[in-house]
């Protein structure tokens, strides 16, 4: 740890938009490994504590904060305190904040709120962010919602505050669709189901009867397609959640894999075996012709669209193995990216589009890494025997994936940081894979 | 040439050889070195063991610092350069200031510097809500130059500031760097925090240039007012800071 810096003298006058003249100048620099904001999140006030189809207000102040409590956790910039050990708040609190007893526990920001009843049978929760050290305010946001929809109140609450304090954009309010696998290792069922951010909400989709894989929402979350792989048949089925209604991607014989939405949701792009020979093709999502994109002898599958639509990141073995390659979205300038030794596979194009993550198999072992879109600043970010399947948060920051145990062949649904930090496993009923996190909520 | 040209001539010569000689004598012969006009000050090395000690968490739940009023009652005069400051300093240093100025205090050992380390202290024992403390009376021993001075109460400014300086995460957020210039008050409180520059935009960290340049502002102010000796307010009133993050 050093602060280096050098007093230098400046002429008067040289900084024209300082009243005075500089005397001093020097470097200040953060050396700390980690970055982390202690946050205060007492329970969240209430009005009057009134009975509501989701709870008692006060009880929901204290859970609202738990949920927010626990979002910030899930990001490597915050440690939340609370809502746990910590004392109730009172409306008066929530507009003018005991700034110096939050002070006196260390921490650095501090979130009040409540939640308040209304005449038509609807919440508001409203949330305020506080700077501690300066005694300001950082965020205020209120939400009127069904008392059913209390838990997306608190996560755009949490989604507030982690914006204003990363800046980053929100992801908290956005859901994720995974295979739950149960049943022993050579005869697994896997089942599609969907969840919040947090693992809330769960629910199974199929009943297991197929295997199903590799989901993806929909930009508007009405619909996922997912593989259903039947008596060594793969199939892309486009699954209507409102209706519980499926159908084929494509009128068919031919197996198809690998499905993905444009970022319109117009097109779906998917993977198809004609004559022993697998290429990428897209079709309409509402159905249509087919049309073809690759036409190589080699396999092209695993596609993933950048964010603005025009170019497909996908994976080739044409090279011998298989390595990410990007081309426009009509087919055309096809271009191999990956060359950092190993196999290159499952690429998936960040909501930013700044990076390209994937899985890089070398060594036996298979770890998520991400790159640009041209290739460049290779990073790993797991190092485990088997990780694979990358998926973006909404907002390009942190990366789900699964993981399988040598052995037992259990699988789990894990999350990492863009930048490697804060791995943790997302807690599912049962074991899950092939995550696929949706867009923010509309 | 006439005879009296001569004579003026080989008096002259003479007169240069004994000159000569007379210097030469006299730069030969020992004499008492002069103190360097500016000696040396190793302020990166005081500064950098200081903060390397510096252990927030140990420190802070260390028990309470001296009561700030009765600092002033110590006297003040000029520590003799054969007492250790060392006890004195640990015994008032709260644990909160980033470790064991120790070491700075020390090699520093004025009594501006310790007025300027203890106000700090107690400046950080209460990070935002303390008054502004410069320092009262210089008392500044012969011996120490200005420039030593200057160095004194800007490392202690430095690493107050670096204190509350966290920067943004994120995919190459180490590469940005914020200058900003600032100005203070006689009080040591903040005048105004204006942006000069910020460097190291990528399209990876394009979105957190805003947040960085705002948690620069933010550590400044949370660290200030500061306590820096009036009679150098000429000096301190305005700087220009560039923040910047080294990953480990």
């Amino acid at each position: 740890m050093q602060t280096r810096y050098a007093t230098a003298l400046f002429l008067a006058g040289l900084f024209a938009s300082a009243p005075l003249a500089a005397q001093i100048s020097g470097t200040i620099t953060d050396d700390n490994a980690t970055d982390s904001f202690i946050v205060a999140v007492p329970p969240l006030a209430t009005p009057t504590d009134v009975s509501t189809p989701a709870g008692q207000t006060g009880e929901l102040g204290r859970r609202v904060a738990d949920i927010i409590s626990n979002d910030l956790n899930a990001t490597d910039v915050f440690t939340p305190k609370g809502p746990a050990g910590l004392r109730g708040t009172t409306m008066a609190d929530v507009t003018a904040p005991a700034f110096s007893e939050w002070a006196s526990m260390n921490a650095e920001n501090l979130v009040h709120g409540y939640v308040r009843n209304n005449d038509d049978g609807t919440l508001t929760i409203g949330c305020y962010l506080f700077d501690v050290g300066l005694k300001s305010e950082m965020v205020r946001q209120g939400f009127v919602v069904q008392p059913r929809d209390w838990r997306r109140a608190a996560h755009k609450c949490a989604d507030a505050i982690y914006a204003r304090l990363s800046g980053e954009s929100p992801f908290f309010d956005s859901r994720i669709a995974y295979i739950a696998e149960t049943g022993p290792k050579g005869n697994r069922v896997k089942r599609l189901a969907i969840m919040d951010s947090d693992g809330a909400n769960h629910r199974f989709i199929t009943n297991g009867q197929s295997i199903a894989l590799t989901p993806r929402f929909s930009p508007d979350y009405k619909s996922i397609v997912y593989v259903s792989y039947i008596e060594r048949r793969a199939r892309v089925y486009v699954y209507d959640v409102v209706s519980g209604r499926q159908r084929l991607v494509t009128e068919s014989p031919n197996q198809t894999f690998s499905p993905r939405w444009s970022p319109d949701g117009k097109t779906i792009l998917y993977s198809m075996v004609v004559g022993g020979n697998a290429d990428l093709y897209t079709v309409p999502a509402q159905g249509g012709t087919p049309t073809r994109l690759t036409n190589s002898p080699a396999i092209e599958t695993g596609g993933s669209y950048s964010p603005d639509g025009t170019r497909i990141a996908f994976e080739s073995d044409r090279s011998g193995k298989q390595q990410v390659y990007v081309m426009n979205a009509d087919g055309s300038d096809q271009q191999r990216i990956s060359f950092g030794g190993g196999s290159n596979a499952t690429p998936e194009w960040s909501p930013r589009g700044n990076l390209i993550a994937f899985t890089k198999i070398t060594g036996g072992a298979f770890r998520i890494g991400v790159m640009s879109p041209a290739g460049n600043g290779e990073k790993l970010l797991t190092n485990n025997w088997q990780d694979e399947s990358p998926t973006w948060s909404p907002n390009g920051r942190v990366i789900q994936f699964f993981r399988t145990q040598k052995g037992s062949g259990k699988a789990s649904v894990m999350q990492v940081d863009v930048t490697g930090a804060k791995e943790r496993r997302i807690e599912t009923p049962v074991d899950g894979s092939d995550p696929a996190w949706g867009p923010i909520l509309p | 040439m006439d005879r009296a040209e001569r004579t003026g001539l080989w008096v002259a010569v003479i007169g240069h050889a004994l000159l000569f000689g007379a210097l030469s004598v006299s730069l030969l012969s020992p004499k008492p070195k002069l103190p360097p006009a500016n000696p040396p000050i190793a302020v990166d090395l005081v500064d950098a063991k200081s903060l390397v000690s510096a252990a927030p968490d140990a420190v802070q739940q260390a028990s309470a610092p001296p009561a700030p009023s009765e600092a002033p009652a110590e006297p003040e005069t000029p520590t003799p350069p054969a007492q250790k400051p060392d006890s004195r300093k640990a015994a008032q240093a709260p644990s909160d200031k980033p470790t064991p100025t120790t070491p700075r205090q020390s090699r520093l050992g004025s009594s501006l510097a310790s007025q300027l380390s203890r106000a700090a202290s107690r400046e950080s024992a209460n990070p935002g809500t303390g008054r502004g403390t410069a320092a009262q009376g210089s008392g500044t021993p012969a011996t120490r130059t200005a420039a030593q001075l200057e160095a004194s109460f800007i490392q202690a400014l430095f690493s107050q500031i670096k204190r509350y300086w966290r920067a943004p995460t994120g995919v190459d957020a180490e590469l940005l760097r914020t200058s900003l210039v600032v100005t203070l008050r006689p009080d040591g409180s903040v005048g105004s925090i204006t942006i000069k520059s910020q460097s190291g935009e990528n399209e990876n960290n394009a979105n957190l240039k805003a947040l960085h340049a705002e948690r620069a502002a933010s550590a400044i102010r949370r660290a200030a007012p500061f306590a820096l000796p009036p009679e150098h307010y000429a000096i301190w009133q305005s700087m220009e800071l560039t923040f910047d993050k080294r990953l480990k």
